[in-house]
């Protein structure tokens, strides 16, 4: 499993580095608007700290895409043939993808984390309100936990569905129309959503900073929206293992 | 050796591939032949685990694929339009699959060697032509030092110089006592290069044995296809 995580992300960095940088700077840049934007005089309070730092995982839906491009993009261009040639067993495959676009997701969540906290901390700073509470290492955490979570998610995804373009427009049409108008009209449903799962794992609290229906006071505790969106991705991966294991590859 | 047994393979309506049978045995090079559409692609997919068969069995040394448990290592692979990431070099290519199948590094330039494109290993598959892929599809096959060589349509889009290089290649594969199938509709080169032919049409078996006793390759194949 090790030599397929490690084939997997040499091919992801050698094919893929311009749309992996664009995922880190959509991710990063994301996450600083968010914190940039939504600490006005008007909203920001001393409750708004932890909120301040969890602005590092508002950049998940491109760490999801990115999951989804991995895995699809071996059957856009037809290399999952070499794939499944090398690893007959194609639970094998599925499984090492995954793992290694948790791989990609960490690499993400750190890199939206190291930028967004300096800003945030300015910001805070200039509000002059504190810019450090006990909590703060575990929302840093949970923001990276969650775009690992999102990026396996994606990729997850994408093995079920197996046609970028369809995987992506799915995944659009889900977390911008369906979900939010789903939590729109029953928000007691909001916190079993993957995007309510997503931000229990950032420990994103919308006290002051945060707009739409994900209300901090109706999400899960971390542990438990981490093993909920854990449970997102298997679902749809053992899915995908289901329905693709005997479908031909020609 | 390779052995394939009442194998069939229906897609919807149309069946393929009906109750093959034939064995490829080693230190031979085996023609495996047939009009477009005969269920040569299918049954070399089926052999290699990638199409699952409707009935029958194929297997290798008496293992399925899947239960192969180092396949790249005994049989290497060379599919009809084989698909490459354009944006990667051969190379990267190379290493990938290495990688996945815990090959040494250094394997990549031997490989890239015997098939003579070591001058073009940095260059991106984008650029490569229809050639220079069948090389390089060639080489991933080679990687893991196979005994059994599968290869569809193998001589499409190599030029003359190509053709006469992979005809003493396969022959030196075969002398060195490896299991070599190759699909072909290209007779006249199927008739220098194969000890044996298989042939098929309409997913079944036509005929097989040593090309010697065709005689005339072309003329038996037809009379075969036709009736």
């Amino acid at each position: 499993m090790t030599n397929l995580i490690r084939a997997e992300l040499l091919r992801v960095t050698r094919s893929m580095w311009l749309v992996a940088a664009i995922a880190v700077v959509a991710c990063v840049g994301w996450g600083v608007l968010q914190v940039v934007v939504f600490m006005t005089p008007e909203t920001v309070n001393e409750r708004s700290v932890n909120s301040a730092y969890s602005m590092a995982q508002q950049g998940y839906v491109f760490a999801m895409i990115l999951g989804i491009i991995v895995v699809t993009g071996e059957y856009r261009h037809h290399t999952i043939t070499w794939a499944f040639l090398v690893t007959p067993r194609r639970g094998h495959v599925i499984t090492a993808k995954l793992l290694a676009s948790g791989v990609i997701g960490l690499a993400l969540g750190v890199a939206a984390a190291l930028v967004t906290s300096p800003v945030a901390a300015a910001l805070l700073s200039f509000y002059d309100y504190p810019v450090w509470t006990p909590d703060v290492p575990f929302v840093l955490l949970g923001s990276v936990v969650s775009t690992v979570l999102w990026c396996l998610f994606g990729a997850a995804l994408g093995a079920l569905v197996r046609n970028m373009v369809a995987a992506i427009t799915a995944a659009f049409v889900w977390f911008f129309y369906l979900e939010w108008a789903l939590v729109m009209l029953v928000p007691a449903v909001g916190r079993w959503t993957p995007t309510g799962a997503g931000k229990a794992v950032s420990g994103w609290t919308r006290d002051a900073l945060s707009s739409g229906p994900f209300a901090a006071g109706d999400l899960l505790p971390m542990w438990a929206g981490g093993l909920l969106m854990i449970s997102y991705a298997v679902t749809a991966a053992v899915a995908a293992r289901l329905i693709n294991v005997r479908r031909d590859v020609t | 050796m390779i052995t394939v047994e009442k194998l069939s393979k229906r897609f919807g309506d149309v069946l393929a591939v009906r109750d093959l049978s034939f064995t490829v045995a080693p230190g031979a090079v085996t023609g495996f032949l047939g009009p477009n559409g005969a269920g040569k692609t299918t049954t070399l997919r089926m052999i290699l685990g990638l199409v699952s068969p409707t009935s029958g069995t194929a297997t290798i040394d008496g293992s399925q694929y899947v239960d192969l448990p180092e396949p790249v290592r005994s049989v290497g692979a060379v599919l009809e339009s084989t698909a490459f990431h354009p944006g990667h070099t051969a190379r990267t290519h190379l290493r990938v699959l290495a990688t996945a199948a815990g090959i040494a590094r250094d394997r990549v330039h031997e490989v890239l060697a015997l098939v003579d494109l070591d001058h073009a290993a940095a260059r991106r598959i984008g650029g490569f032509s229809l050639g220079m892929r069948q090389r390089l599809a060639i080489a991933s096959a080679l990687l893991g030092d196979p005994d059994v060589l599968i290869l569809d349509e193998p001589a499409n889009g190599l030029d003359p110089e190509g053709i006469h290089w992979l005809r003493g290649f396969l022959r030196a594969l075969a002398v060195d006592g490896r299991t070599v199938l190759v699909s072909s509709h290209v007779l006249t080169e199927m008739a220098k290069t194969a000890d044996h032919v298989v042939i098929i049409n309409h997913g079944r078996l036509l005929a097989s044995g040593p090309t010697a006793e065709f005689g005339s390759l072309e003329d038996s194949y037809l009379e075969l296809v036709r009736s």
